[in-house]
């Protein structure tokens, strides 16, 4: 007993020998948009003891420290409640105090000996920022829809502060009773600052009767701002059937087609409604909604209630950007012979982009031989050596001469000729896409890049070229036949229609877009209906050097 | 059984009491007032004090009072090298003021009067002087 005594005074006199009293400084940086810090305050405490037992001081020249954008917190200076002075290693956590919005992360710190001796210490710095709400936007159920069975609620939340965002949750909200869940949101990481994170949840409708409700999201920063969006919903699980199609739910085969290849269109239709319905026909269009559009066969299929089916049809795209349309239980303009709660959701279209172009890529080797009738060689090519090597590609039925090619862009003399470009994209039908050959080739008139090339030992300057591909590995010029200039203008012109070449360089085992190679070029993939009477092929030529 | 009881208690009481002499001087002794030794010379005075640096292993309390008349600024003090920090108890506010010798002085650069008792830290070991006003 006695030793527990003596140990109970001890303790008070080693507590009254270590007991510190520095002083605290800090510094504050403005918010990132401008906002002054000073006259905003700091709150300091010891998570020991909790945020209500605390000290705070004003930043700048009106505070403690009088200083701009300073503070100053004697930690002698004991709140009421708080008996327990600063010693050392103890913990301290301050922030700056929300005001208009205004706030900072929680920073904390540690009372070192060195401070209790020079009397004072250094805080971390400290930012200040806004404690903005998260951002959030629904993807699904749409505003004003029907829906029943099991729903999706499917909302983006984007953090805008440097505060993680807690927690997401939804309400289902009809105004006398509210029905609450909360989840953490999906798969993806708690967020920090300007993230943005997908939130998925479902809720069975089945629970509520049929009626109108407001469905609420929320989220909450971890520094208790939170924000919400809303939906005006009606449940229907009883009566009406609500076929449904997104443009989220439209989907092809190959997102990236080339012009001519078959590709397949898969639609996927919803019914949220209280009721199956086993037959509704699917219709698709490439275009404007006119029977000439449509893309056969129809389609019929059936959709439980609170269930989705995918139907499809094949398609084979041409150049340039596609319009699809899917139209559900048509026609639009008498809501079909189903009778939905929904009759505006019917209907959706999205693009499809094909490129202008056809890009050939691939390996040159092997050798080369020309042989007489008796099978000896006369001359023997090995083509091992292949980067500088030419490749040329014409529509199939140019005949070529091929000592007689130019620069497309310059005339026989070689003098600059401006409407080259666009004369070739009227004869290709390239005129209207984006990336036609005068938007590929020319900033506006003078070309972009400009090379030389030896043709059957004929140097060609000025050769306007582009990049095959999004890489710089391999370009592809454009040439043309000035023999075939029968109108002597000495230009390539549209009246002559004067044959076209696409011209490459070799580059052995070189990076290009789709892999390692040896050559990479890209060609209109209206070259092969450049002339008659062939239509479905060009020529390659291989020029070794 | 009173007697049992003394028995028990007296000792504890002896060893409290001990413990509480010991408590009022080391008190007493980290608490002590610095008046500063005067120095004259050259027909002008001036104040000398002896100031400890503070460390974890001793208890030194540098408690200031400065001359009648001083006519100091707390930024004045802390310009003297190896002042880091002067303050003050204010009665009214129940509150140090202080000043500190960083980022080019932080916090009220208040006035230096007889009237109060100044708490000075030092990063070293070292002699303040102050001149007696006249």
């Amino acid at each position: 007993m006695y030793g527990a005594v003596i140990i109970f005074l001890l303790l008070i006199l080693s507590s009254y020998q270590s007991e510190g009293l520095p002083v605290i400084i800090g510094f504050v940086l403005n918010a990132s948009n401008g906002t002054d810090a000073n006259n905003y305050s700091i709150v300091m405490w010891q998570p020991v003891n909790g945020r209500s037992v605390n000290q705070t001081d004003m930043i700048g020249e009106y505070g403690a420290s009088a200083l701009g954008n300073n503070w100053l917190i004697d930690c002698f200076d004991d709140p009421p409640t708080n008996n327990n002075d600063c010693d050392v290693d103890d913990v301290l956590n301050f922030e700056i105090i929300e005001q208009n919005g205004f706030t900072s992360l929680t920073m904390n710190f540690t009372i070192s000996q060195d401070m209790i001796d020079m009397g004072f210490g250094e805080a971390p710095n400290v930012s200040m920022d806004f404690n903005f709400g998260p951002n959030i936007t629904f993807w699904n159920p749409e505003n004003l829809s029907t829906i029943s069975g099991l729903q999706l609620v499917n909302a983006s939340v984007q953090n805008l502060s440097r505060f993680n965002v807690s927690t997401v949750w939804y309400s289902i909200d009809n105004r006398t009773e509210n029905h609450t869940k909360e989840a953490q949101p999906g798969n993806s990481t708690l967020p920090m600052h300007v993230n943005t994170f997908y939130y998925n949840d479902t809720f069975d409708t089945t629970l509520f009767p049929d009626g109108q409700y407001l469905l609420w999201v929320y989220a909450n920063s971890s520094r208790g701002k939170w924000s919400y969006n809303l939906l005006n919903i009606t449940i229907n699980n009883t009566g009406k059937a609500d076929l449904l199609v997104n443009f989220t739910t439209i989907n092809f085969s190959d997102p990236e087609p080339y012009e001519g290849e078959n590709i397949t269109i898969f639609a996927t239709v919803f019914n949220p409604g209280g009721i199956d319905v086993p037959e509704v026909t699917v219709l698709f269009y490439d275009g404007e909604l006119i029977p000439e559009n449509l893309i056969l066969p129809n389609r019929t299929i059936g959709v439980a209630a609170g269930k989705s089916n995918i139907t499809n049809v094949s398609y084979t795209p041409r150049m340039g950007s596609a319009n699809i349309t899917v139209i559900l239980d048509p026609s639009l303009s008498d809501y079909g012979l189903i009778d939905e709660s929904n009759e505006s959701n019917n209907l959706v279209n999205t693009t499809l982009f094909v490129p202008a172009y056809t890009f050939f890529v691939g390996n040159l080797s092997g050798s080369f031989s020309l042989g007489s009738s008796g099978g000896s060689n006369l001359i023997i090519w090995n083509a091992s050596t292949i980067s500088g090597s030419n490749i040329l590609v014409a529509d199939s039925d140019s005949l070529l001469s091929f000592t007689s090619l130019k620069a497309l862009g310059r005339d026989s003399a070689g003098l600059f000729v401006e409407n080259d470009f666009s004369e070739l994209d009227d004869l290709l039908d390239m005129e209207n896409f984006s990336d036609s050959l005068n938007i590929t080739y020319t900033a506006f008139g003078p070309p972009k890049n400009m090379t030389n090339f030896t043709v059957f030992s004929t140097l060609i300057t000025n050769v306007s070229y582009a990049n095959s591909t999004n890489t710089s590995g391999f370009i592809t010029g454009i040439l043309w036949d000035t023999d075939d200039d029968v109108g002597g203008d000495g230009q390539f012109d549209s009246a002559d229609q004067e044959d076209i070449v696409f011209i490459t360089r070799a580059q052995a085992s070189s990076q290009g877009a789709y892999g390692v190679y040896d050559y990479e070029v890209r060609v209109p993939a209206n070259l092969r209906r450049y002339k008659s009477p062939d239509t479905t092929t060009v020529t390659f030529f291989i020029e070794i050097i | 059984m009173i007697q049992k009881t003394i028995l028990v208690w007296l000792p504890v009481l002896v060893i409290g009491c001990i413990f509480a002499i010991l408590f009022a001087v080391s008190q007493q002794s980290t608490g002590e007032v610095n008046w500063g030794r005067v120095l004259k010379g050259n027909g002008a005075s001036t104040q000398l004090f002896e100031l400890k640096k503070d460390t974890g292993e001793s208890f030194n309390r540098n408690y200031v009072r400065f001359p009648i008349g001083t006519n100091l600024t707390a930024a004045e003090v802390i310009a003297n090298e190896g002042v880091m920090m002067i303050r003050y108890y204010d009665e009214g506010d129940g509150k140090y003021v202080s000043y500190v010798a960083l980022r080019g002085g932080v916090g009220k650069n208040f006035q230096i009067t007889s009237d109060h008792v100044y708490e000075l830290f030092v990063s070293h070991d070292l002699n303040l002087s102050v001149a007696v006003p006249e």
